[in-house]
This record gives C-alpha cells, structure tokens and sequence, in this order.
C-alpha cells in the first residue's frame, strides 16, 4: 500500500465490508490527543516509532471519528503522538463514516491491538469496559469478546473489568508486575492514598503475592488498633530508614520490614519469642539437638528431637540433656 | 431491638405456648412448613444478622433440650449442662460467638415446654447434683416479655434440692422472680463487663449500674448470685476499670450471696473476625494480640490472659477472701499461675463447683 494516500475519498479493501472508511489527509491540530475513549494501549512510549516512522512513512493510518470539533483517535493513538514529536502537520487517516455504530468502533479499536499482539491486564480491562459500554446485549458483547481474543468467562471478565476504573498507581502496579490482579483489587478496596502507598512499598520490597498479603494485613491492623493510617505507619521514621538503605541486601531488607512490622503489631508475642531465643542460646544445645516449645507457646508440651548415629553419640547426647535439665535457662523456659 | 417479624412452624401453630406468645407480642405471623423458609427470608436481608434479631421464629424442639455446654479436652470445662429452651438474642455484642453458631442466627423459641418439661424431670429424678442454666445459646430474661418460662423453671427447681438453675443475663428483666418461692434453688446471674466495653461492645444490654442493681435487688429477695467476667477484654487501661467493676459489685452486693464468679478472657473462633469487621467497623477488640488455641479457637497470647487474671483476682480476694472464682476454658499453667492452684488440687472443677452450689444453694449431697 502506498504510504502517502491522497485526499481522494477511498474505501479501504481490507476493511471488513460494514466498516466504513474513508482515507484523508488532516491536520493534526484537529485531532483531539486528550480524549482516550477509545484507548487501549497502555504504552505511552513512541521511541520504536521515531525512528521507523521517519524512515519508512506511516504505514497503517490511524483511524479516526469525527467530532463536532474535529477528530476523536480510535486507533493510532501512539502513531500520532509520534508524527506530531516528528513534527508532522498533517496525516493521513481512515476516518469512519458517520454510519458506523459505536460497537463497531470499539471493536475495530479493540482489534487494531489484539490482533497484532496479547493484551495486558489494564488493555484487556479498557476492551472488556468499552465493549460492555457499548455492547447492545450480553450475546453480542460476549460474541465480540471472543472473536478479538478477549476472556469470556464471567468469573474473570468480572475481576478484569474492575482494573481500568481503578486509582492509576494500582494499574501502574499491575503495568509493572509489582501486583497482581488479586491484590490490585484488594488495594482497589481502600482510599487511594494508601493503596498508592502500598504499591510503592511492595515494589520496594520486590515481594510476592503471599508476602504482600502479609504485609497488608500487618500494616492494616496496627493502623487500626493505633487509630492512625497505613499511608502515616510506611512514612513513619523507622521504616523509611529501613527502606532507604540501599546498602542493606534485598533479601535481609524484606525481612527487617516484616521484622519491624510485626513486632509492632504482636509486641509481647514477639518479646516472648526473642526470650526464648535468648534463653536457648544459653543452654546451648548444639547442632543435635533441637528444642521445639508449644505452638505461640500456648501449650504446655516441648518436644526436643535428638540427632545421632551410633551409640556413643546417643550417650554424649546424655550427658548434654542432664546439663540441660540443671541450667536454669530451661527453668525459665518451662515456667 | 424489637421484634418486627414472627414465623411460626405449622406443626406448632395450634399450640398453646404459641398462641400465648402471640398475645403478648402482638405482631402478625406467617405460617412456615420448616426452618429453612425462616433461613431464606433472613439470608436475603443485607445483614442477616440483624434481621435474625428482629425475627422471631416459634417452632419445637425435636432435639434433646438438656445438653453439656460444649467444651475441650485441651481446657478445663465444668461440666455445666445447658437447658436448650431458644437460642439467639435481640441485644448486640459485637463478640458474641452465636452470630456465626447457627446458619444464620435467627431468634428462635421452642414452644414445646411439655417434652422440656419431661426431660428435666428426668433428670432431676437422677438425684445427682446438677448445674444448669439456660443463658448460654440465649440470654435467660429476654423472653420474660414473651414467656413465662422463667418463672415456670424457677417453680420447677425449687421442688428439689439436688440441682440448681441459673439464670444468666445482660438485662434487668427480674419483675417476674420477685414473689416466686424459688428455695434458693435458682442462681440469678449477671455478665459483667467495664463501663467501657458495655457502652462501645454491647449493643442494647443494660447498663453495669442496672445489671448491679438488678442483682442486689435479687439479693434481697433470696436468690443466690453469680457473676460472670466473660468476655474480658484487653484495652489500655482495663485493668483499673476491671478492679472498679469489682468495688462497685461488693458495694452493692454482699459476698456471701455469691455461688461462683467465673473469669473468661475474649475467645471466638476465626469466622467471627470478618463478622465484626463487617457489622461493628468501629470495633477495635479483633486487634489485640491473639493466637489460635489447640482447639480453634483465637485467644489472648497467654501471658497476657494471666496477668489480667491475677489482677482481677487479687482484687476479688480483697473484697471476698472466700469467693469461689474460676476460670472459664483455660488449662493447668493459667490456673496456677491465676489463682494458685489447679482444679485437680480441690477435686475437680465440677466438683468445686458443686460444693459451692450445695453450699450457697441447701442441695443435699450424695443420693436421697
């Protein structure tokens, strides 16, 4: 196809038959860069475009939709940005007469992605969105959905759908694979300064969906037995120490957060643990013997486990246990 | 909370207790083949729970009406025997366990008193002591404006001296005990909290100046007392309100009226947790630091059950020396170190607890 087509009205062969397009050339101060009704890329790059752009020309124009003030994008929405950072006055684009239903036009701006490559969440979420806004029926919306490669199962389209109407630091998370789709709409439930807050950390962090659950779920009851607020606890002076040391390992710095935070919210559970520790330590039980206290020491049973493979070693083991038995760390322990 | 729907099973349209109910409550009714068309009706409110306390279901009991109080072999139980006359209750504790103890909770009163009636004279006739109470799947005075169950009890036990009935409440419903001859064979017993946790976690219950009044005047018409600390709630500064609690009891009530005080701190299985938060969002009692118990079970991190126990104890002594107090579901390690000594030291908890009884309550001991 020739990359410059001229102001003639023509209609596209490739386009399916109900789609009615016809290629002009504009001006692009007439297209509307700010409404992204029809956006589904979540790409806001256009570097790989310069430069082929440049060389090449515009090989597939963008398609557009008029408006009662010029032009509204509904594919090529990075193309544009592109031609107008080349500094392009004018383009060359397909615009759709104005017979074309809004259903066709969401499906054409939907497929203009899908059909060249899959779909991240948040794109997936905007098609799902637009084909439901526009959608006559659920038979049709349901029909459009598979055609372009879209879930059809209603228990995910549900969860999916969410995504696009939430805060954008919660799809910037998704963007980003700091979240997941289960967590962004754990974080969708709460005020958007935290949920901005909580996505920070946890690409702090760099930790899993388990771990982040953990961590919420931490932050979220010291919060509220404290009467203050997740956003005011990550802000507070401790943990942003520990967050802001760079020099500190990735791994031993996760840790310290889960550390702190659950020392703050169990402190005497987390007393009673670092006593225990302690007192351990001073019987010095050695690599073969293991002392294992009652589940959050509720109990009243310890076990201890013996390691060794030969008589000899089972009787020095002995004598360790009767030294055990005397030193008054374990008094503390068991009482 | 008032009533603002009643079902009746069709089975038990025509009886009397029913129709006796209806009088009182003055309220239409919608006749049900069975339960699950109360279940359906409720589960379709947007608090269910609410809606359960607000509707009251008249049905009869096919299952036994005498049961033991579900416990633990992990904990010390004692044996108490719980009279089944309804379940559920129109005040609102936030911690209340019956809010996920039945599928979903609904008020429910078994109207027929005949089969209860048969079964507690059986019992009875065991001529063994017994401890029983029909406050543990219900508050016992709520149906006082309804029924005249307690009264009907309270009868029933004072022709025996083998057993005791207690009646366990958060209200102040004890119009109808007064010129009963109870023969000092029915316990009039209150739970009691802080002023704090009454006002912020128990919703529609009277006030510990009421609940405190109400017993002296039971007092005063012969009925021995008991008073249950159950659920104690950690909070800043529950200590000193707990020992207040106390003062203000033995100020008003003497301690030789006292057949037990029992001591529980908060306990609740983990399906509650999400309960609360849903329904009292204000609550802050879910915070504290809890473990889950070898019987499923979320409870204070035991040290902290102790040293509240301790303090609390220590200020009974200082008013009562001789007071029976025990714990509520707790193991050997917490009695020792709570109260000095462990159940199996005075022969059992059942059994400290029937001397108490026998005692506070002229029961004859051993057959007759």
């Amino acid at each position: 196809m020739d990359s410059k087509l001229s102001d003639d009205q023509n209609i596209s062969p490739d386009m399916p038959p109900d789609h009615a397009v016809s290629y002009q050339t504009i001006s692009l101060v007439d297209i509307d860069f700010e409404d992204p009704a029809f956006r589904i890329t979540t790409r806001n790059d256009i570097d790989d475009l310069l430069g082929s752009i440049q060389k090449i020309g515009l090989l597939q124009p963008p398609v557009l939709m008029a408006n009662s003030a010029g032009y509204t994008i509904v594919c090529g929405f990075r193309r544009i940005a592109a031609c107008r950072k080349l500094g392009w006055t004018r383009i060359t684009a397909g615009i759709l007469e104005k017979t074309v239903d809004r259903f066709k036009t969401v499906q054409l701006s939907i497929a203009d992605n899908s059909f060249q490559r899959s779909l991240n969440l948040v794109e997936t979420s905007r098609a799902l969105k637009l084909l439901d806004d526009f959608g006559p029926d659920n038979q049709q919306r349901r029909e459009a959905a598979e055609a372009l490669g879209l879930p059809i199962s209603r228990s995910v389209t549900l969860k999916v759908k969410k995504i696009c109407r939430l805060p954008l630091p919660i799809q910037e998370g998704i963007l980003t694979d700091t979240i997941n789709l289960s967590m962004a709409l754990e974080l969708g439930g709460l005020d958007p300064a935290t949920a901005e807050d909580l996505v920070w950390l946890f690409d702090q962090l760099k930790v899993g969906l388990n771990k982040q659950r953990e961590l919420l779920l931490l932050l979220k009851e010291i919060a509220r037995r404290e009467d203050t607020s997740i956003p005011h606890l990550i802000a507070e002076k401790p943990l942003q120490e520990i967050l802001n040391n760079t020099e500190m390992d990735k791994a031993v710095r996760r840790q310290k957060v889960r550390s702190y935070l659950r020392q703050r919210r169990f402190p005497a559970i987390t007393e009673a643990e670092t006593d225990y520790r302690k007192w351990v330590r001073q019987l010095k039980l050695g690599n073969n013997i293991n002392l294992i206290p009652p589940k959050d020491f509720e109990g009243t049973t310890y076990s201890m486990t013996l390691r060794f493979n030969n008589r000899q070693e089972l009787s020095d083991l002995k004598k360790r246990i009767e030294k055990i038995i005397q030193h008054s760390a374990l008094g503390k322990i068991l009482d | 909370m008032r009533i603002s729907k009643l079902f009746i099973n069709r089975q038990v349209a025509g009886h009397p207790m029913t129709r006796s109910i209806q009088s009182r409550l003055k309220l239409p009714s919608e006749a049900v083949q069975n339960a699950q068309q109360v279940y359906e009706a409720i589960s379709s409110a947007p608090d269910p729970v609410q809606r359960g306390k607000e509707t009251l279901y008249l049905t009869r009991n096919r299952g036994a009406f005498l049961k033991k109080c579900p416990g633990t072999r992990h904990y010390t139980c004692c044996d108490y025997q719980i009279l089944h006359i309804g379940s559920f209750c129109h005040m609102d504790c936030t911690y209340c366990v019956l809010q996920t103890y039945f599928h979903p909770p609904i008020l429910q009163y078994f109207v027929n008193h005949e089969d209860l009636m048969a079964e507690l004279d059986t019992a009875l006739a065991q001529h063994k002591i017994l401890r029983i109470g029909t406050g543990e799947f219900t508050d016992s005075l709520i149906w006082e404006l309804w029924t005249d169950v307690s009264p009907l009890l309270v009868q029933r036990f004072a022709t025996q001296n083998h057993a005791v009935l207690e009646l366990k409440t958060k209200t102040t419903a004890i119009e109808r005990l007064q010129n009963l001859n109870h023969n000092r064979k029915t316990i009039a017993a209150w739970s009691l909290n802080t002023n704090h946790i009454i006002h912020t976690q128990e919703r529609a219950t009277a006030s510990l100046a009421a609940r405190l009044k109400a017993a002296a005047s039971c007092e005063t018409w012969g009925y021995p007392l008991a008073f249950h600390f159950d659920p104690l709630i950690l909070y800043d500064g529950c200590e000193e309100d707990y020992t207040r609690v106390i003062e203000n009891l033995y100020s008003q009530v003497s301690a030789d009226s006292v057949v037990w005080i029992s001591l529980g701190t908060l306990r609740f299985p983990p399906s509650i947790k999400t309960v609360i938060q849903k329904r009292f969002p204000d609550s802050k009692i879910i915070y504290e630091e809890f473990i889950k118990g070898p019987d499923g079970k979320m409870r204070y991190f035991k040290p902290l059950r102790i040293k509240l126990y301790r303090k609390i104890i220590t200020c009974i002594r200082d008013h009562a020396p001789d007071a029976v107090v025990y714990l509520c579901m707790e193991d050997d390690e917490v009695w020792r170190k709570s109260l000095g000594f462990t159940p199996d030291d005075v022969g059992g908890l059942p059994h400290m607890l029937d001397m108490s009884a026998a005692r506070h309550c002229d029961l004859a001991l051993g057959g007759s």
